[in-house]
């Protein structure tokens, strides 16, 4: 049983608060990962869980021991760094044996678990090289088969393909959802890649400023962002998030005096409450003058092939992004319409909270 | 087309035969650079190595011509009884003196490698004995050790100890020539801490995460990765261990007293110079010197190719 639970957790640097309390439950089993911006304290907490960094208040527990006071080998855990972390000076096969051999294991039992290791990631060849004759690839495949061999209760993973191509991190990531199927272990993963985030969770805990902002599963924090932070954080790009005013609960008036129909329920609100609106890229479309909801001028275009990104300036502090066909052809100084499909919109309160849908 | 291949190709690559007069040039302007370091090093180290060889074959008593007689100097070596005595000694004091220094001075610059407000404070406290003449060390030294006045004494006294008389029994003489060699421990301490700083955080964390005793990681990911500076401390720390002068001369003199026991090699060359003005047989001593820490050295450096890790090298 590898779960995780997190209990009031703070840390501090000097006078500075950077984990303003945490409580968070991650299951036996379960792929979370964390994201955030740089600062949010992401990647503190997942040392803090592992040990590395000291926990000020709160409590630990990982697979029902509380693990707060505990040596970092003595959680019960593994970690892939960044920058791999292997031990320069050390073939692959001493890297995954090290830490076996330390915890007192026999000869036999080392190689057998190095070598079954080494075959599942397919790094056979790589045992007998040191990390300096290794591409980077192939050293993170090797600190993930060190973190394996030790079959710990929980995998922790610290970005870990941020250093490599983009090639070579599609391939890492599919094969690290591989090994989540196939050894069935906790993992935490941390992130700044929202792709990584989206396809790799279970459930995404979304930090900012040291605070948990959401804890949902990929498709809840997409499409039901807790508040404007997240909304305007997942997704990319990011979702439009538009001024407007709620009259009655029914009707929206846009920052530019355009008005729409909102159909969903809404909590009370006094009458003309500023309100914002959260309309994802891909639900602006281009349209004809006659069904415009908005008119802008075109500031960027980006042309990705099969998709073209447009920034349209609406009016004065106010632009929209649309996700398009690849076959749009428009260009920088254009005058675009769009209309929303306000079926998959969000809407935030005045203290930035989602107050619809529910 | 051909013919824009055909100046590209000629233009990517210049002929052999401008390349080799281009790598002339540089290899010249490269000699033109190393000169003066290479006329200094010629002036002041190898014609001065080569004379002390030739003159080491001489009866040389500065005044007058020097005269050559071969070995005999070498021969008288081997009936000098303080040669053998000072060789002895010297032999102690650098088997002792430098693995002592060693782990002392790793032992300190992993304690300063914890960040502490006072880190700076306490890298500088360190190293000023460096800086202090050997000379004013070793008084300061005599002093501290005196039987009686000395503070030393004192305090071992005032716990129920019956110190000795540190400087004059033959038993502990070279002990607190050991100690007093030790002290200034500063520059070795700095070396070991550049290597120290010089691990990856990361590394270092993940010996934590993959055992929970200090002295694994000490022993199998912090000392390998330090081994070209605990190779150049063990190097140089053996050069300097037999060069030993400034110290025994202040506490034992020229005669190495008590009873010798503090008697050094540089100390019966020294003697051999400027007390009996035998200066071919000083040479002598010196090139036997010479060729003791060379074989020293080149051994060290030969075994180093199996205990010391190069972070460059992907062997």
């Amino acid at each position: 049983m590898g779960a995780v639970t997190l209990t009031g957790v703070r840390k501090l640097f000097g006078t500075m608060e950077v984990i303003k309390g945490i409580d968070l439950a991650i299951a036996d089993r379960e792929l979370v990962v964390f994201v955030g911006p740089s600062g949010c304290g992401k990647s503190t907490l997942l040392r803090m869980i592992a040990g590395l960094e000291d926990v000020d208040y709160g409590a630990i527990e990982i697979a029902g021991r509380d693990v707060t006071e505990l040596a970092p080998a003595l959680r019960g855990v593994a970690m892939v760094f960044q920058n791999y972390a292997l031990y320069p000076h050390m073939t692959a096969y001493d890297n995954m044996a090290y830490g076996l051999r330390r915890a007192g294991l026999a000869g036999a039992e080392v190689d057998k678990r190095v070598r079954a290791t080494a075959a599942m990631l397919q790094i056979t060849e790589l045992l007998p090289r040191r990390p300096k004759a290794m591409s980077g690839g192939q050293r993170q495949r090797v600190a993930i088969g060190r973190a394996i061999v030790r079959n710990p209760e929980v995998f922790m993973f610290d970005e870990p393909l941020s250093n490599l191509d983009a090639a070579l991190r599609v391939e890492m990531r599919s094969q690290i959802a591989r090994l989540h199927r196939e050894l069935q272990a906790t993992m935490i993963f941390v992130t700044h890649d929202q792709v990584e985030a989206m396809t790799l969770a279970d459930r995404i805990v979304v930090l900012n400023g040291g605070r948990i902002e959401q804890v949902g599963t990929p498709r809840e924090v997409y499409h039901r962002p807790a508040n404007i932070f997240v909304a305007g954080f997942i997704g990319s790009p990011a979702m439009n998030l538009l001024p407007a005013n709620l009259h009655r609960g029914a009707a929206l008036e846009l920052g530019w005096g355009t008005r729409v129909t909102w159909t969903a329920a809404v909590p009370a609100l006094p009458d003309n409450a500023p309100v914002t609106l959260g309309v994802r890229p891909e639900r602006v479309s281009l349209c004809d003058a006659a069904r415009a909801q908005a008119s802008g001028e075109v500031t960027l275009a980006e042309h990705l092939g099969d998709e073209t990104i447009l920034h349209l300036k609406v009016s004065d502090g106010v632009s929209l992004t649309v996700k398009a066909g690849g076959d749009v052809a428009a260009l920088v100084g254009d005058r675009l319409h769009v209309a929303f499909d306000l079926a998959g919109a969000c809407l935030f309160g005045p203290d930035g909270r989602r107050i619809a849908p529910d | 087309m051909a013919a824009g291949t055909q100046i590209a190709v000629s233009g990517a690559s210049p002929s052999p035969r401008r390349r080799r007069r281009a790598g002339r040039g540089e290899a010249r302007a490269g000699v033109l650079f190393a000169l003066p370091w290479m006329i200094g090093l010629a002036t002041f180290t190898i014609i001065p190595l080569i004379l002390t060889f030739y003159i080491a074959q001489t009866k040389f008593q500065i005044v007058g011509p020097p005269k050559y007689i071969g070995l005999e100097n070498y021969e008288a070596m081997w009936t000098d009884a303080a040669f053998w005595r000072s060789a002895q000694n010297t032999l102690f004091f650098a088997a002792v003196s430098v693995p002592l220094k060693l782990a002392l001075a790793l032992g300190l610059a992993l304690l300063l490698n914890r960040a502490t407000a006072l880190s700076g404070l306490y890298r500088t406290v360190f190293y000023l004995p460096f800086l202090m003449p050997a000379v004013a060390g070793s008084v300061v030294f005599m002093l501290l050790l005196t039987p009686g006045a000395g503070p030393v004494n004192i305090i071992l006294e005032a716990f129920g100890f019956n110190p000795p008389d540190w400087l004059r029994d033959p038993d502990s003489a070279l002990w607190a020539i050991i100690m007093l060699s030790i002290w200034p421990l500063g520059v070795e301490t700095l070396v070991f801490l550049g290597g120290l700083q010089n691990i990856p955080r990361d590394v270092s964390e993940a010996a934590e995460l993959d055992s929970p005793e200090p002295w694994h990681k000490l022993w199998w990911i912090t000392l390998p990765l330090i081994t070209p500076m605990i190779l150049f401390n063990l190097v140089i720390g053996i050069i300097y261990s037999f060069q030993i002068f400034a110290q025994a001369i202040v506490i034992g003199g020229t005669t190495g007293t008590p009873a010798e026991a503090t008697l050094m090699y540089m100390v019966v060359i020294y003697r051999a110079a400027f007390r009996y003005f035998n200066v071919g047989y000083a040479a002598a001593l010196a090139t036997v010197l010479f060729f003791v820490v060379l074989l020293l050295a080149l051994l060290i450096f030969r075994t180093a190719r199996s205990w010391v890790y190069y972070e460059g090298e992907s062997r």
